[in-house]
């Protein structure tokens, strides 16, 4: 009986989701489309698949390199070389935890949706600049391309079970790049740790934190009881205008412990409102990933 | 019960929680409101946050008044407020009820019963024994006395039968009756006084006040009932005196003058003017209306007191002809009683004998011819019966002309007489002269064609121009009278018939002996039979059979006698020679009743019910808390406001609440109110819902009136006795009413019949076909063929209507046995025919669509506000006025039944009972 409460809860939650994100599929590409403006050449040789120029066979080449076709028109033997391109893996995580799922007002995203459409159309940037990305957690290697992009948002979109509010431990090779989308209102210390843990390797990374308006700026009135959307806890304000400043004072000191943690992996750190246009941080996002890349 | 003015509270200990309402103001400031939950992801940096102040100073100040109003509204309400409460009776014994049922009381007896009946209601909540006490004495002669000690339920029936009587209350009689009472513990008295003062008044309230407490409902001053005295009567008009018992403001009373039939003779208004205690009115009829005089009333008072019954000292004049031999007259042309006869007959009635049969007979005037003979014996008579007030008309002729008549002329005539005018002489016939001033006969025109060619002459004397009533252009006396004791000797110098004079065949003949006979002096009739009761006014100023205590009264004291129960107020004698005997005289100075001992509660009758305001204060209380919920919603935003902002929110929540409670007091309230008032609209709606009668409205107040009163009876009828439902009489305005709702439409016709347009005609078209069926009554009583002004309009009507053939109703028709059997289908009227539409089975099922009558039907079914008949039916009778009642619901039936008695269903039952 609960097994299947459970799983007609999951199949109606699938279908909820699959009926709300297409949208937020087709924004997410939307978003990246106004944002990544063509390839991002590396003008020198290297590993790739694009033909770069054709020089001399010296010794020590493979034989297997010899282009036989451009060797045969004339009496020197040519090896094709190809552009070098890097081949950037980039780690991708959004927090799933129910605090995520908030909104002040019909008019906002909540902020779940909108780490979503930042995470999908970071992706789908990639997958325009041939980056090879992955979802942090899942265990699936990076990949490029359409198919990668596919397999990347049908996880995004499909299954949401495991709610993290911190991002999980996995294994990452050097230099990678992590993204991370999330309020990051959990404690400091056990966000410290978790990111502390994945920069422990030299893993580059950007965390984004995703918040409402009202999360700034408390805009309520009166006798309030506020209710945790994680826990039971609650918390009662005799008049909410009266404790506005110190809420405010608090999340600010909260930021700047997020933003020294930030500072000592070697992250950068950004805030987004779900106010706010997406394209704005994505644009960020964008250069500074081109830059790393290019370094 | 604690009073304060019109209202008093029956648990006033609850209004102390009142003092309760500062501690919840002081609750209501401090307690916060219940807190708002949002949900929100950032608690954890709220938690341990402490806010400097608390919110509930925030709560509005006309949020808490509200409540406040409702908290107290709440406490009033349980403290069980009442309106115009009744007054609590004390003591332990019983409730003494002591009713006036003297003539006085019958003004506003249904005022008295509601009154008696709200005591006895009292009673019977407290669980308290009720002796009831009348004071006047009782239709049987009897003396007051108290009644047992009852049960209020079994003392209500004995009040029901109490009826106001004809006859004075004798409180000194009750004051006996009190004397004898046993009475343990305080009783609580209720003197339901007419409000008359008399001599023991003031002694009777003495009196039950030591019996307890008293209490005296006594009617307003304008309440208090008039008495109409008995007309003296002159030559001319009757004078009236209406009067009050107590001068008070400005009143106006209208007097009727109603013949023996029942027919409204006159009707004049008597302007009372303020602090006067009388006023007069002369009324003015023709001598034949005035001959059927029989009765003169205040419109609209149903006391004995409003009522003078006129007997024939008021109204007949007999006129006696002499004549010995009056069956062996010769031709009568010649005859000389024959003119004066026909000249007579239609304003008096007339006796024929000899002199001793007539002057036993008693007769306002005789009149003896020329050629009758007096013998000594008769002129002794007929002088002392002039002397007594008789009036003696004599005629000349050539029997006068030849005696010297000395003792029965008024002048002193010359033997022989005068002719003019004759074959051998040069002058011609004399015309008569005008009136003088003086003379009675002043004023009438005199034809020019009236001549006079013999008479006789009076000796010329000092006193002949003042005895002289009319004479001929010359000078020469040509009718004389003579002053003699209280009557009258009257001579005409000429004959009664064409031999001296054509006088006798002018119209002036006629005036003058009308004029004649009007200076003479009513007679009653007299003699040795002592007159036996005929008809008796009861308690409300109607006739009806005497009551069983009444017993006759010898001639001779008739004059003396008074009213009481023995001798009640009516008719005494036989039916021809009428004498009446009235209350009004009898009753001397009236007074209203003021002097009361101290410490008598005194009030009126006419009092507010009373009102539990307990129910609609609670639906108020309940409307405020159903408002403040929704405002307290909304102030903590769990309306769903999205089209509003908050503070437009709780605005409108607030109006919105508001208005819902609003409405929803007014539902309450106005449930609450409609048990204790009826509803008086008659919405246009309501004539398709219910049955109605209708009856068209013809423009005169007077008809109309009758004509709904006559439904209203009808109704009363049909509800009482059948399973029709009829609904209050609706009187339709045929050029702008629909028809459509009503299954009969009576149609009383006037002279002046309405101007039916086009549309209207057609829309009484579409009624007739539509199965509705019309009731003409012409209401002139011999049939609706006559000629008379209403038969024409009838006429006239049925020519733009296209009225089908009638036909008179047969024997076997449906509507003699549609409810009732009947025969005949009187009305007020008894004997006019009744026509009916020849209808075709196929036609409108059956049922006739016209029915035309001249028996005046609304008029015998109509009653007045108290129950009772407004018009005697004639020749009269219960009898025919409950044929008039079976015939309108044998109508009824027949119009809404259609032919379904005529089933053969019925035909052995219907049979069997014809049969017996």
């Amino acid at each position: 009986m609960a097994l299947e409460n459970h799983i007609l809860k999951e199949r109606q939650r699938a279908e909820q989701l699959a009926s709300t994100l297409p949208p937020l599929l087709i924004a997410a590409n939307r978003v990246a489309a106004t944002v990544a403006q063509g390839v991002h050449g590396r003008p020198r040789v290297g590993q790739g698949e694009t033909f770069w120029q054709f020089r001399r066979y010296q010794t020590g080449d493979s034989a297997s390199a010899i282009d036989w076709r451009q060797s045969g028109k004339s009496q020197a033997v040519f090896i094709r070389e190809t552009e070098w391109e890097a081949a950037q893996s980039v780690w991708l995580w959004r927090d799933t935890s129910p605090s995520m799922d908030y909104q002040s007002s019909d008019q906002l995203q909540t902020k779940a949706d909108r780490a979503a459409l930042l995470l999908l159309a970071t992706s789908s940037i990639m997958m325009r600049g041939g980056e090879r990305f992955t979802l942090l957690g899942t265990g699936i290697p990076p990949a490029s391309g359409k198919s990668a992009f596919n397999q990347l948002s049908d996880v995004v979109l499909r299954e949401n079970i495991i709610a993290e509010n911190t991002p999980p431990y996995e294994q990452l090779p050097r230099y990678a790049q992590v993204i991370l989308f999330g309020d990051f209102l959990s404690p400091l210390p056990s966000l410290s740790k978790a990111i502390m843990e994945i920069a422990g390797h030299g893993v580059a990374g950007q965390m984004v934190q995703v918040l409402d308006p009202a999360e700034e700026t408390l805009p309520f009135r009166g006798r309030v009881r506020f209710a945790d959307l994680e826990s039971e806890v609650n918390a009662l304000i005799g008049r909410v205008e009266a404790v506005r400043e110190s809420y405010m004072q608090r999340l600010d000191d909260h930021r700047a412990g997020l933003r020294e943690i930030a500072r000592r992996a070697g992250w950068g750190f950004h805030v987004h409102h779900t106010d706010e246009p997406p394209e704005k941080l994505l644009l960020t996002l964008y250069t500074i990933l081109a830059q790393v890349v290019r370094n | 019960m604690l009073a304060l003015g019109p209202i008093a509270f029956v648990a006033p200990w609850m209004l102390t929680a009142l003092v309760l309402l500062p501690a919840l103001w002081w609750l209501l400031r401090v307690t916060p409101p219940s807190s708002r939950r949002i949900r929100f992801p950032a608690v954890r940096m709220l938690l341990g946050l402490e806010s400097p102040e608390e919110t509930p100073s925030k709560t509005p100040l006309w949020l808490v008044l509200l409540r406040l109003t409702a908290t107290s509204l709440l406490i009033l309400a349980l403290a069980h407020p009442l309106l115009n409460p009744s007054s609590d009776y004390t003591g332990t014994g019983p409730m003494i009820l002591v009713v006036d049922d003297g003539w006085a009381a019958a003004r506003d007896w249904p005022a008295r019963q509601n009154a008696t009946k709200q005591l006895l209601d009292q009673a019977e909540h407290s669980n308290r024994a009720v002796i009831i006490l009348t004071t006047a004495a009782s239709e049987q002669g009897l003396l007051p006395v108290a009644s047992n000690t009852l049960q209020p339920s079994a003392a209500q029936k004995l009040v029901d039968a109490i009826k106001p009587k004809p006859w004075p209350t004798n409180r000194s009689a009750t004051i006996k009756a009190i004397e004898s009472l046993e009475i343990t513990g305080s009783a609580s008295a209720v003197w339901l006084s007419d409000g008359l003062d008399g001599p023991d008044a003031a002694e009777l309230a003495e009196h039950l006040q030591r019996l307890g407490s008293l209490r005296v409902l006594r009617p307003e001053t304008a309440a208090l009932p008039r008495l109409l005295l008995p007309p003296s009567a002159n030559e001319q008009s009757l004078d009236i005196t209406v009067r009050r018992i107590e001068p008070g403001a400005k009143d106006v009373a209208a007097l009727r003058a109603i013949a023996r039939d029942g027919r409204l003779l006159a009707r004049e208004t008597v302007a009372i003017p303020a602090d006067v205690r009388e006023a007069s009115v002369s009324l003015t009829l023709p001598a034949e209306m005035r001959n059927e005089l029989a009765r003169l009333e205040i419109e609209g008072e149903s006391t004995a007191g409003a009522v003078v019954l006129l007997d024939e000292r008021w109204r007949r004049r007999p006129i006696g002809l002499v004549s010995d031999n009056a069956a062996a007259g010769g031709p009568s042309l010649l005859n000389e009683l024959y003119f004066i006869d026909r000249a007579v007959s239609p304003f008096s009635e007339v006796r024929k004998g000899d002199i001793s049969q007539l002057l036993d007979g008693g007769n306002a005037v005789t009149i003896v011819p020329d050629g009758q003979p007096l013998g000594v014996e008769d002129r002794k008579r007929l002088d002392s019966w002039i002397r007594e007030g008789g009036l003696l008309l004599r005629f000349a002729g050539p029997r006068i002309a030849q005696r010297t008549e000395r003792d029965l002329v008024p002048v002193v005539l010359r033997r022989g007489g005068r002719a003019l005018g004759g074959s051998m002489q040069w002058t011609t016939p004399a015309r008569l002269a005008p009136f003088e001033a003086s003379s009675p006969f002043f004023g009438l025109v005199i034809p020019d064609d009236a001549t006079v060619s013999r008479q006789v002459l009076a000796e010329p004397s000092l006193d002949l121009g003042q005895k002289t009533w009319a004479k001929l252009v010359d000078g020469t006396p040509l009718v004389t009278a003579e002053r003699r004791g209280e009557g009258w000797l009257v001579l005409v110098h000429t004959t009664s018939n064409t031999e001296w004079s054509n006088l006798a065949l002018s119209g002036l003949f006629v005036e003058l002996l009308q004029r004649i006979a009007r200076m003479s002096r009513g007679v009653a009739g007299e003699g040795a039979l002592p007159l036996a009761p005929l008809d008796s006014l009861d308690g409300f100023g109607r006739l009806a059979p005497p009551p069983p205590a009444a017993r006759s009264i010898a001639a001779a004291d008739f004059a003396s006698s008074i009213v009481s129960p023995q001798t009640p107020p009516g008719f005494y004698g036989t039916d021809e020679t009428r004498r009446a005997l009235n209350l009004a005289p009898d009753l001397h100075e009236l007074s209203a009743l003021t002097d009361l001992p101290p410490g008598v509660v005194v009030e009126g009758y006419e009092r507010a019910s009373e009102m539990d305001l307990k129910p609609t204060i609670l639906a108020i209380v309940l409307a405020i808390l159903l408002a403040d919920t929704v405002i307290a919603l909304a102030m903590r935003g769990l309306l769903p406001l999205s089209l509003f902002r908050r503070r437009e929110g709780i605005a409108s929540a607030f109006a919105g609440s508001l208005v819902a409670s609003a409405v929803l007091s007014t539902l309450i309230t106005t449930n609450a109110q409609a048990q204790t008032s009826t509803l008086s609209e008659q919405a246009g709606l309501d004539a398709t819902l219910n049955t109605h009668l209708a009856y068209v409205l013809t423009g005169s107040q007077a008809i109309d009136d009758v004509s709904h009163a006559g439904l209203e009876g009808l109704s009363l009828a049909l509800n009482l006795r059948t399973a029709i439902e009829a609904a209050p009489p609706i009187g339709v305005d045929l050029s702008v009413d629909e028809l459509a709702f009503f299954p009969l439409l009576y149609w009383p016709i006037t002279a002046r019949p309405p101007s039916l347009s086009l549309q209207v005609v057609s829309r009484i078209e579409r009624f007739l076909s539509g199965g509705g069926t019309i009731l003409f009554d012409t209401r002139n009583q011999g049939g609706a063929s006559g000629l008379g002004p209403s038969g024409r309009a009838l006429g006239d009507l049925a020519r733009r209507l296209g009225v089908p053939q009638l036909t008179p109703v047969p024997a076997d028709h449906v509507l003699t046995k549609s409810f009732y059997l009947l025969q005949d289908f009187p009305g007020r009227w008894a004997d006019g025919r009744v026509w009916i539409e020849v209808s075709g089975e196929n036609v409108n099922d059956g049922v006739a669509r016209i029915i035309v009558g001249s028996n005046d039907w609304a008029s015998a079914w109509a009653i007045d506000q108290s129950g009772q008949p407004m018009f005697p039916v004639v020749p009269g009778g219960e009898r025919q006025r409950e044929m008039a009642l079976r015939f309108g619901v044998n109508l009824l039936m027949y119009t809404l039944t259609g032919n379904y008695k005529t089933d053969q269903v019925h035909v052995p039952a219907i049979l069997e009972r014809l049969g017996q």
